[in-house]
């Protein structure tokens, strides 16, 4: 990007999309959703929300459970034409600045519905999730909160939760 | 590389950590510390890129579709 041209995100989408196809990576064993969300009117970046349950082994004490699927989400951004670099992140005060204010709230939308998509599609046992920010506090769990809900109302229970030797809430929820 | 030599890395490179493909599965452990420090991951895996790439412009696709169906029917 050209030095003093400030670039500007704005959305490509004012709802949520009613169906979020599922993606499975035969490489990594990973299912993922990627929903657009915003573009760039300088550069050619588009801002993705991306949704991931990938299987992996815990070698850590906490949590207990050893083996599990992890949910995760991201902000992807994405430079089609290769001049900035693509990113992923997990931190709130970064992807604040790729996303526009007007589709803030549609991002918790989103994720619950992504959630609810890979869940559907996977029917996994045991579910890991895990806190970005250390010791957060309520505001920062509340979109942990609604995976929480959408994944009882799916017909999962708490198997373990607490804050892990970095500090970071994590949950463990089980069929 | 432990984890304050990691920590000593991150805060001394400049805010985004190039990070090279994880060798597949990528173990829990292996990766824990990774999630704590760093707030950007630039995408370096050519497939990881390739993939992310083609599934983006997938969705890009959806949502332009989605937005041009909304103005047509206005």
């Amino acid at each position: 990007m050209k030095a003093g041209v400030v670039a500007m995100f704005k959305p490509l989408i004012d709802s949520c999309p009613s169906v979020i196809p599922v993606d499975y990576d035969e490489g990594s064993g990973a299912y993922q959703t990627l929903v657009a969300v915003a573009e760039c009117d300088v550069t050619q970046r588009v801002v993705y929300a991306v949704c991931q349950l990938a299987y992996t082994t815990n070698y850590q004490p906490i949590p207990a459970s050893l083996w599990f699927h992890e949910f995760s989400f991201y902000i992807y951004v994405n430079s089609i034409d290769g001049s900035e670099l693509s990113i992923l992140t997990q931190d709130r005060n970064i992807a604040r600045n790729y996303i526009p204010k007007t589709s803030v709230p549609l991002i918790m939308k989103i994720l619950v519905r992504s959630c609810d998509a890979l869940i559907r599609r996977v029917k996994l046992n045991v579910v890991y999730r895990v806190t970005k920010v250390l010791f957060p506090i309520q505001k920062a769990l509340a979109k942990h909160d609604l995976i929480t809900n959408t994944m009882y109302q799916l017909g999962y229970v708490l198997l373990e939760s607490g804050t892990d030797q970095f500090g970071r809430s994590y949950w463990v929820m089980t069929t | 590389m432990g984890v304050i030599e990691y920590c000593m890395e991150v805060s001394m490179s400049v805010p985004a950590k190039h990070i090279d493909a994880p060798e597949k599965p990528k173990l829990f452990a292996d990766y824990v510390s990774d999630r704590v420090f760093d707030g950007v991951r630039v995408v370096t895996d050519p497939q990881l890129a390739a993939r992310l790439a083609r599934l983006g412009r997938e969705a890009l696709t959806a949502a332009r579709n989605s937005a041009k169906q909304k103005s047509e029917a206005k």
